[in-house]
């Protein structure tokens, strides 16, 4: 290839992102060493999984031994909560910035292995804060443990993009979730044991610490993922050269003033429901005891069993979103729902097992739909951004509300919580309604079923195709106003063809932006 | 797909406003019921000779007058008697000559209501009596605070009537105040206490555990305060004596056919608003056979405090047990107690029936009674039946706000989205061009 051919036709500023074609080692269709290959994406879809194990393992651990931290470190609810609301402060900054720091600074290798080191690390510090109770130095483990994992999420979904988009994504987020929740309820029902072992083996007044020093473990496993995925990740990167276009991207930070509508409600609907759910769980323990008398171990399960559904039900769930579309309505139901399941919790009497399963299915329904719907609104460059975006404001939400909820806890009862978590979900609801009507009126289609969303994706990708190619004439060629006609002969050719469901020629990919294009080189 | 979300739309609309019609129905019902009769509520102390005295609550409205009297004379235990009668201007005389003699016999009458002219008026009809018997201590060793777990070990039992009892009034609170100097227990400060607070209004006290309250009732705070546990792992426990004899024919030598009963209940709430935590009512009911109509209850919520400042941080549970006619419990309570021998009269009393639960104080790992060396247990004692616990304004406009906003949102948006769809609709017809698909 001649120089010229390397490098891209078109250079007008950053909308029109162009792939550059390189000569790619070939394996047969299928090896394991194969980047393109089932075998090998499923490696790389387990490692991703268990790339963030740890933190949520080590996320949940003061729900999990609540009653043992109250009682070592002598401590009441909102002293408790804040071990939950010190997580979540940085990250109300930091998500933001871990987006910024994934895309440009370190890069998103890097950048994992550096939040998993930042986990590890915070969970050392909280353990030995527990170890010496203190209950300050486990804040600060705590608060260092927050700077690694909020952002861990967020590189494990930029992951995901990268390795799925578009086909599967929604499969992928549901499993990726599954395991983000196979991790806290394996640690919800494994911390008092160990706690208990711990006890009975060492007898010793450090139990609690050195119970948290165990739950480290899992940190320095999904450390090993993240430089195996980062290793993975390079060579697929350095065979299939997929990188240097759309990812290095000059991101401005005020790609945020560009953010549509759309986003800021689903930010809103990400907000309202997730405030919901956290911080009930965490505090619903004493519900289920209290109200409907149930025994302590009664209380953890079934406040585990949201995060026990959430793991079967996410995949099936992302995978049934992923096939049928209508994501919006997902979300309605989803928020609908879980509405109804804060009610029965709060107005009745029902054996809450019940509510718990509602909220346990619709809170997997909603991830599944929630999440992928940020990439149909914002360019792939500002993807990063817009989930750690999502993920800041969702950590603010959880800080704020960790602790206000506490406090109406502690002032008014629990079918006040219950009342004001109903809000937090009717908050929701408003942005879902809003959404939905944005989005009927913006044409944006985040509501079409998966088929249709295809055909107008190819449909738009050909159309923008037949444009580019116009404007590209217009400016290399004769600005002829003939060419300036909406149909080009040459677009409707291409419509056809996607039409019956051919590929689109190779040679049209190049004209056509990279957010559109990796639908169909995927 | 249009035409289906509209459908959905129109379907969600319909239930949701049906269920804001709900929630307005129970705004107008909250405010139906703002209606309360004008009492005159007194507290008194009534001296006799030497240290003895009783406290006398007496309501009076314009159709039926309450009393409430309140005597450790005798002395014996902590006695409640509540009397209804019909008549406004009646009032309780108390003949202290008679009360305090020492033959049983002779003590028929020191208690009796009487008019305006201080003319004898006939038994009433609602009466109940409440008698704190006696305080339980055991050793819980299953940390369970059950008091009827057989592995429970060491129970002793302290009588409320050997204190020595003083009363205090203070404003609108009587205080009555049980100490011993001769029990190894006691110790300077330590001491068993009751207090009577009644109302004259509805409404709620600012004190946990915050009950709704009306002009029937009475607040009765019981506490312990201060008295030593015999062993690390000791519970207490109270024994209250319950009794609703009615219009009981008290005829020499005939066994009592009361129409009366009284039932304990255990009643749920899912509104914990005032109490944190707490959703369970105990409740006495005292009724009538006929037509079960409660003549008068006593409630608590299951919950006590272990701290002189109430706080959710120092809450403990009450667990009662059902009511029982066991003799080992009752029969004490009954024996020597002046108040009721003077109003019953002693072969009278003998026939009744009472009835004593245990309420205990305690939950599992809350470190025991001598954690605090504190107890403060709130019941509300009263006429008729309990006051209603309703939703709070807070919560009621909350709800309507939730409601109510998403459902403009959708009837709004539903309406711009059928306009531009007609406006749309117009102007294709209007158009020259047929669409190109």
């Amino acid at each position: 290839m001649d120089k010229d051919e390397k490098e891209p036709l078109l250079t007008n500023g950053g909308n029109a992102t162009v792939i550059v074609v390189r000569e790619t080692k070939r394996f047969t269709c299928g090896s394991i060493k194969d980047p393109t290959s089932f075998s090998h994406r499923m490696i790389v879809l387990t490692l991703m999984c268990f790339l963030s194990f740890g933190s949520y393992f080590c996320y949940d651990t003061p729900a999990a031994l609540h009653n043992q931290i109250r009682q070592d470190l002598d401590i009441n609810e909102v002293a408790f909560m804040q071990l939950y609301a010190w997580y979540s402060w940085p990250n109300v900054v930091l998500c933001f910035f871990g987006g910024f720091l994934l895309d440009r600074v370190f890069g998103i290798r890097l950048g994992s292995i550096i939040f998993s080191v930042f986990v590890l690390i915070g969970q050392l510090i909280y353990a030995l804060g527990a170890t010496v109770e203190k209950l300050w130095l486990m804040d600060v483990g705590r608060f260092i443990f927050g700077i690694g994992g909020e952002s861990l999420a967020v590189a494990q979904n930029t992951y995901a993009v990268l390795w799925f988009k578009e086909k599967d994504l929604n499969l992928v987020f549901g499993l990726q979730l599954s395991m983000a929740r196979i991790g806290s309820t394996v640690n919800m029902n494994l911390m008092v044991p160990v706690y208990d072992w711990v006890e009975n083996t060492f007898s010793s007044d450090r139990t609690l610490g050195i119970s948290l020093f165990l739950a480290a473990i899992t940190c320095i496993f999904s450390l090993g993922c993240a430089l195996l995925l980062a290793y993975l990740d390079r060579r697929a990167e350095r065979m299939l050269g997929r990188e240097k276009t759309g990812q290095e991207e000059v991101v401005k930070f005020t790609d945020v003033k560009d953010f549509p509508l759309q986003l800021w409600l689903i930010f809103l609907i990400c907000v309202g429901y997730y405030v919901a759910v956290f911080p009930f769980i965490g505090l619903g323990k004493v519900l289920f005891e209290e109200k409907f008398g149930f025994s302590p171990t009664q209380s953890s399960a079934v406040n585990s069993i949201v995060y026990i559904l959430s793991a079967p039900c996410s995949p099936v769930l992302g995978f049934l979103v992923d096939r049928l579309g209508y994501n919006i309505s997902w979300v309605l139901i989803a928020v609908l729902t879980t509405l109804f399941s804060h009610g029965l919790l709060g107005f009745t009497f029902l054996n809450p097992w019940f509510a718990m399963c509602v909220m346990g299915v619709s809170y997997s329904l909603l991830a599944c739909a929630l999440w992928p719907m940020v990439s149909y609104v914002v360019p792939l460059h500002q993807l990063a951004t817009a989930y750690g975006f999502m993920q800041s404001i969702q950590n603010l939400g959880l800080a704020v509300i960790s602790q206000v909820s506490g406090l109406i806890l502690d002032s008014s009862g629990y079918f006040m919580l219950e009342i004001f978590f109903c809000i937090c979900v009717s908050a929701a609801l408003i942005a879902t309604l809003l959404l939905y009507f944005v989005d009927v009126v913006k044409s944006c289609d985040l509501n079409l079923s998966a088929r249709k969303r295809k055909e107008k994706s190819e449909c738009e990708s050909v159309v923008e195709a037949s444009q580019e190619e116009e404007v590209a004439k217009e400016e290399l060629c004769l600005p002829d106003p003939e060419l300036r006609r909406p149909r080009t002969a040459f677009g409707i050719r291409n419509r056809y063809y996607s039409r019956i469901g051919a590929q689109i020629p190779e040679h049209l990919l190049a004209h056509t932006s990279l957010t559109r294009t990796r639908c169909h080189t995927v | 797909m249009y035409e289906e979300m509209m459908r959905f739309l129109r379907f969600s609309t319909g239930g949701k406003i049906s269920v804001g019609i709900f929630f307005i129905l129970i705004v107008f019902t909250l405010n139906a019921e703002g209606t309360a009769t004008l009492r005159n509520v007194s507290l008194e102390r009534i001296d006799g000779p030497g240290n003895n005295s009783v406290v006398y609550i007496r309501s009076q409205a314009e159709v039926d007058c309450l009393h409430y009297v309140i005597s450790t004379v005798g002395p014996t235990s902590p006695t409640l008697l509540l009397l209804k009668s019909t008549s406004n201007t009646s009032r309780v005389h108390i003949s202290w000559d008679k009360l305090l003699h020492s033959n049983s016999s002779v003590v028929e009458g020191a208690v009796h209501l009487v008019d305006e002219n201080g003319k004898p008026l006939p038994k009433s009809p609602k009466t109940s009596f409440y008698i704190f018997d006696e305080l339980l201590e055991y050793e819980d060793l299953q940390n369970s605070s059950d008091i009827t777990d057989p592995k429970n070990k060491n129970l002793t039992r302290i009588r409320l009537n050997e204190l020595s009892w003083g009363i205090n009034v203070t404003g609108f609170t009587a205080v009555l105040q049980g100490t011993d100097n001769n029990s190894s227990k006691f110790t300077n400060t330590s001491r068993v206490e009751l207090r009577f607070t009644p109302f004259s209004t509805k409404g709620r006290r600012s004190v946990l555990p915050r009950m709704a309250h009306n002009e029937l009732s009475a607040d009765v705070e019981f506490i312990v305060d201060g008295i030593a546990a015999s062993r690390p792992s000791s519970r207490f426990a109270v024994i209250l004596v319950v009794a609703n004899p009615g219009n009981s024919s008290f005829l020499p030598s005939v066994k009592v056919t009361s129409d009366s009963v009284v039932e304990q209940v255990s009643k749920r709430i899912i509104d914990d608003e005032y109490a944190p935590t707490i959703f369970t009512f105990g409740q006495i009911f005292s009724k009538t056979k006929q037509n079960s109509a409660t003549n008068n209850f006593w409630q608590w919520r299951t919950v006590c405090y272990v701290m002189p400042h109430h706080t959710n941080d120092d809450a403990t549970d009450v667990k009662s047990t059902t009511l029982t006619g066991n003799q080992t419990y009752v029969a004490p309570a009954l024996l020597d107690n002046k108040l009721l021998q003077g109003y019953f009269g002693f072969s009278n009393l003998q026939l009744i029936e009472a009835r004593a639960t245990i309420a205990g104080f305690g939950k599992e790992d809350d470190g025991y009674y001598n954690a605090t060396a504190y107890i403060s247990w709130t019941s509300l004692v009263g006429f008729g039946t309990p006051p209603p616990e309703s939703f709070s304004i807070t919560v009621i406009s909350i709800l309507i706000a939730g409601v109510g906003i998403p459902i403009v949102i959708i009837l709004i948006g539903s309406v711009y989205l059928l306009k531009r769809r007609f406006c749309d609709e117009s102007r294709i017809r209007r158009s020259q061009y047929e669409p190109i698909e």
